[in-house]
């Protein structure tokens, strides 16, 4: 009867998906000194294919911390970001189930590990169930879970740090079950990925119905919304959160001591002007009735020590819930929470669950240095992709990553400028970040090594959309970003291909189709919202909105490892003078009249050469002495192409790409060449360079 | 002597022997044109014909410096190692350079005449001053270096090193950063402030040698450490005081750097001219900073007459 009544509960409600896949209901009380969760949960899972389902399949994630030979520890080496796991006793985590029932049917002593990846016996994060009845298609199972969570000590996205708790993929979640034809799959079955460094997650979206139990002296926030608490004899409080339309539930606890509670409303109409929503309705080809924003009830819970740092949390916040409406779409969920975590707790910094995000910043930011800005701007923007946009973060991390950084910048772009990052020092702009993080070289013998001295007495306009530019360069061919991100060669290489490479692709699709983009990235977000797509859909979702077939693009760009580079030089003078034997009118070979200052015709060659992989077409801008301009296509595709012009005066300048659409091309340079080469840019920042060293050796004379 | 009369007669004298700014001056700008030489062709050579290089001339482009720092990855490493051995190189040759300063600013400085008039042509030619000096001092000016840089030394081990170490274990399971932070200026600011101890007591020490050249290095060094630890106050007064007129040139620079055009070669050129300008007058500071140690050590140590060598006695 009474599991009857919480089914009925938490089948109640449902505003964006009406019958969801699956369903939670979970108790779970935290045990501050030992450092563990005990919690038990009901699921109703639904089959929702036309398949016969023979098993089920959990992600038990917290094993991934249990010993050194997990498959993320090994892959990780106990670092993350730029924490460190450093193994004491009582800082291993792991999940242990207790009992497990399906259809009230006990098969706890049938659960068995399984590691599909890459068979690594030490790696207990995905569990298998096999059923003694299988799952008839469209049937729902009931499962009933009681497990233990020991929580690891915070490096990595979850776990504690002194009483600071970030609790994430906390409880066994089943994994997805995919028919054929789902995410283009040849054959129906179970998506349950183990737990790898670089990947993160992918789950079916449903309804939570969650009661935490924590003491009462801890403030605790969570994925949706605070529905009741409830003072109990023991010293705790459980509070009750519900949520539906999200794929994960996610929570933090803490002394109330060492944090502020701060509640705001982002009001739509208080926030963005009739002006904007115009402007992104023609953009966007959007009626302006369905642009316009919801109200979003935002609380921040900020270390007491940051508290002069709330309007910046704030401001944050609110740029972004505008900026990714008016680009994509309204944010749908009427709560936001924003946590910023404690020194030494960054490993719980950055992260994304639905209606929940994790910030992270220092003790005393430079006032400009966009952070905690970009961090906040970027964990929200997850809430578009994966969190609403629920894309396979294993198989295809590019799709929200690559997306979520050209998001992000184009949001900071927009909201605080592309150079923002320089703070006013006695009215001089000066780079905000290194003055408080300044490395200081151990005198004598340590060299001044990537010290930007340069940067420290004069203002470099730093552009964001370069942000990325250095470490796509150097490691791009490493890998493809349409790959399993655990396969990739290296943690660079995968920064590479699910940040740095998607975002610059992006850029450029974005200038290749034009005023046509801003339709074509919203179709996406919208068609694909509270479903699980794959970059095919995406691909789809271009062709079809732009009307372009950019399967050239994609086939380069997304699969193929190549690099985008292209160079143009030219040659351009008179025509060589006429001699030796030339023939007559009538055809007998005569020799040349001798000339002393012949008029001769000018010639012009210009050669464009493909260095790289990528076969974009080509358009070459071609300037000549006149002032007359020439713009040449070419298909791109040979290594070399030649434009010669034999009565034209002399050429000045030649350019490839000269809209700078291409912002993929690696080496920008070469893109140009003009008949007399500009010394003026050498000399300059060679006296630059003069009047810096001269600081430098005047600072070493100090030590004299 | 008051500090504020110690820093104007150290200006002052400074100002006076411009000559010897100007070597000191002149030294800097070379060694650092010969080091970032390799940068010109470097850049001339990355741009070749580019278009780019329109665009560098104007301003800047992180494009371009992206492009660049792959490219030239290894040159970039060796040619921030030569910026350090130039560095050292430098540290050496202003130690030398220095014995020369210290006795322009004990000698030709102090020579005034008995009847308050001009000091003859001979003694207020501060380069013969300076080359004597420079013979007489130069050995054990460049031994108070070397100590110096042990102390040195010491100091960056413990500070920038233990201290920080320590005080990154003393917070590791902290989730408090505000103490950790304030330890972390403070050491910073420990490890500044005995530097410029140290720095002082150098400078003392030479002040010291030259009014008493017949003492050894490490006899001047303790006179300079304990005429430094008996005024510390002031001496540090006057140390720090020309040091932040030092920190207002290069803020100044700064602002001149970000707000003037630097587009065509009159405006480069005259950027150019403004930062040398500027270079200048910090070096007129360093060398008021010595003159004033020499000025306050020989007014507190009461000698009326310059002990040792030869006796200036000037009679008009």
């Amino acid at each position: 009867m009474t599991l009857w009544v919480l089914l009925v509960a938490i089948a109640a409600h449902a505003k964006y998906i009406p019958d969801p896949i699956v369903r939670y209901k979970i108790d779970a009380r935290l045990d501050p000194a030992a450092k563990t969760v005990a919690g038990h949960e009901i699921i109703v899972w639904r089959n929702h294919t036309s398949d016969v389902i023979p098993d089920l399949q959990f992600h038990l994630y917290l094993n991934a911390f249990k010993n050194s030979y997990t498959t993320f520890m090994r892959e990780s080496r106990g670092r993350h970001r730029d924490s460190r796991f450093r193994g004491l006793p009582g800082e291993w985590g792991y999940e242990q189930i207790s009992s497990l029932k399906v259809d009230g049917q006990d098969l706890t002593t049938s659960m068995r590990f399984i590691q599909p990846d890459d068979g690594n016996p030490y790696d207990q994060t995905v569990l298998e169930v096999p059923l003694p009845k299988p799952i008839p298609a469209g049937a729902s199972v009931t499962i009933e879970i009681a497990w233990t969570s020991k929580l690891p000590r915070l490096f990595a996205r979850t776990g504690f740090q002194d009483n600071f708790f970030l609790v994430g993929q906390w409880f066994p979640k089943p994994g997805v079950y995919e028919a054929k034809g789902e995410r283009h799959r040849a054959e129906g079955g179970w998506n349950c990925h183990q737990f790898h460094v670089n990947t993160e997650f992918f789950a079916d979206y449903g309804n939570w119905d969650v009661t935490l139990t924590v003491p009462s002296d801890f403030e605790i926030a969570a994925t949706g919304r605070l529905r009741h608490e409830h003072t109990q004899p023991d010293g705790t409080t459980a509070y009750n959160f519900y949520q539906e339309d999200v794929h994960e539930f996610a929570w933090t606890a803490q002394p109330r001591s060492q944090v502020l509670k701060i509640e705001r409303t982002f009001k739509a109409d208080e926030q963005v002007t009739p002006a904007e929503i115009d402007e992104w309705s023609r953009k966007t080809g959007t009626p302006p009735e369905e642009m316009k924003l919801q109200d979003v009830a935002v609380t921040l819970f900020i270390q007491r020590e940051h508290r002069g740092q709330i309007e910046r949390h704030f401001r944050a916040t609110f740029e972004a819930i505008k900026w990714f409406g008016l680009m994509y779409g309204k944010y749908p969920y009427d709560v936001l929470t924003v946590v910023d975590p404690p020194y030494n707790g960054l490993g719980a910094g950055g992260m994304e669950y639905p209606t929940f995000i994790t910030a992270g910043t220092s003790y005393w930011p430079g006032a400009h240095k966009l952070s905690p800005e970009g961090v906040i701007v970027h964990e929200f923007g997850h809430q578009f992709w994966y969190g609403l946009v629920g894309n396979n973060e294993f198989e295809e991390a590019w799709l929200d990553e690559g997306f979520n950084s050209y998001s992000t910048g184009k949001v900071l772009e927009r909201a605080y400028g592309p150079n923002y990052e320089y703070e006013p020092v006695f009215g001089v702009p000066v780079p905000a970040q290194p003055w408080l993080d300044l490395p200081v070289p151990r005198y004598p013998w340590k060299g001044i090594g990537n010290l930007p001295i340069g940067q420290y007495w004069e203002w470099v306009p730093l552009e964001q959309k370069y942000g990325r530019a250095k470490i796509y360069a150097e490691d791009a061919s490493d890998d493809a970003m349409e790959r399993f991100a655990w396969l990739d060669l290296s943690r660079d290489s995968y920064r590479v291909q699910a940040y740095a490479k998607p975002e610059l692709t992006l850029r450029t699709l974005e200038s290749l189709l034009g005023d046509g983009w801003p339709k074509v990235i919203r179709t996406y977000q919208q068609r694909w919202r509270f479903k699980h797509p794959d970059a095919i859909d995406f691909m789809d979702t271009v062709r079809e909105v732009s009307g372009q077939d950019m399967k050239w693009f994609f086939d380069q760009t997304v699969y193929g490892t190549g690099m985008l580079n292209y160079s143009v030089s030219f040659t351009s003078g008179e025509a060589p003078l006429h001699r030796g034997l030339f023939d007559d009118v009538g055809g007998k070979p005569q020799l040349a009249a001798q000339q002393n200052r012949p008029q001769r015709p000018i010639e012009s060659e210009v050669l464009v050469r493909r260095l790289g992989e990528m076969q974009f077409p080509v358009t070459v801008l071609v300037r000549f002495e006149d002032g007359s301009e020439v713009r040449e296509h070419w298909d791109g595709q040979y290594r070399w192409a030649k434009f010669k012009y034999a009565s034209r005066p002399k050429i000045v300048s030649a350019q490839v790409d000269p809209d700078f659409q291409w912002k993929l091309e690696v080496h920008r340079t070469d893109d140009s060449y003009q008949a007399q080469p500009v010394r003026l840019a050498a000399d300059k920042w060679y006296l630059r360079w003069v009047v810096w060293i001269e600081n430098v050796l005047m600072a070493f004379s100090f030590f004299s | 002597m008051t500090v504020s009369q110690a820093i104007s007669t150290g200006l002052c004298a400074a100002w006076r022997n411009k000559a010897v700014v100007a070597l000191f001056f002149a030294c800097n700008l070379l060694l650092a044109a010969a080091v970032a030489a390799p940068m010109h062709s470097a850049i001339a050579d990355h741009l070749g014909h580019s278009m780019m290089a329109n665009e560098l001339a104007r301003g800047f482009s992180a494009s371009w410096l992206t492009e660049f720092q792959l490219a030239y990855s290894g040159f970039l490493k060796g040619f921030s190692t030569a910026i350090v051995y130039g560095g050292i190189l430098f540290l050496v040759l202003n130690a030398v350079l220095s014995a020369g300063a210290f006795e322009v600013f004990a000698r030709a400085e102090q020579a005034e005449p008995e009847d308050g008039g001009p000091a003859p042509a001979s003694l207020r030619w501060c380069m013969h001053a300076f080359g004597r000096g420079l013979g007489r001092f130069w050995g054990r000016f460049l031994r108070l270096t070397a100590i110096a840089s042990v102390f040195y030394y010491v100091l960056f081990w413990f500070w920038a090193g233990r201290a920080a170490q320590f005080n990154r274990w003393l917070f590791r399971d902290s989730v408090r950063e505000a103490p950790h932070f304030y330890l972390e200026w403070l050491r910073w600011g420990l490890l500044f402030f005995c530097c410029f101890v140290v720095n002082v007591i150098v400078d003392y020490a030479r002040a010291a040698l030259v009014a008493h050249p017949d003492r050894s290095t490490l006899a001047a060094l303790g006179d300079g450490a304990g005429f430094v630890a008996g005024r510390l106050g002031r001496v540090m007064a006057i140390y720090l005081a020309l040091g932040v007129l030092a920190a207002a040139a290069v803020l100044a620079y700064a602002a001149f750097a970000r707000f003037f055009p630097q587009s065509s070669v009159i405006t480069v050129f005259m950027w150019f001219v403004v930062a040398q300008i500027l270079l200048w007058l910090r070096w007129l500071l360093r060398l008021g900073s010595w003159a004033a140690a020499v000025g306050y050590y020989r007014a507190c140590a009461g000698e009326a007459a310059v002990p040792g060598g030869e006796p200036v006695k000037v009679t008009p």
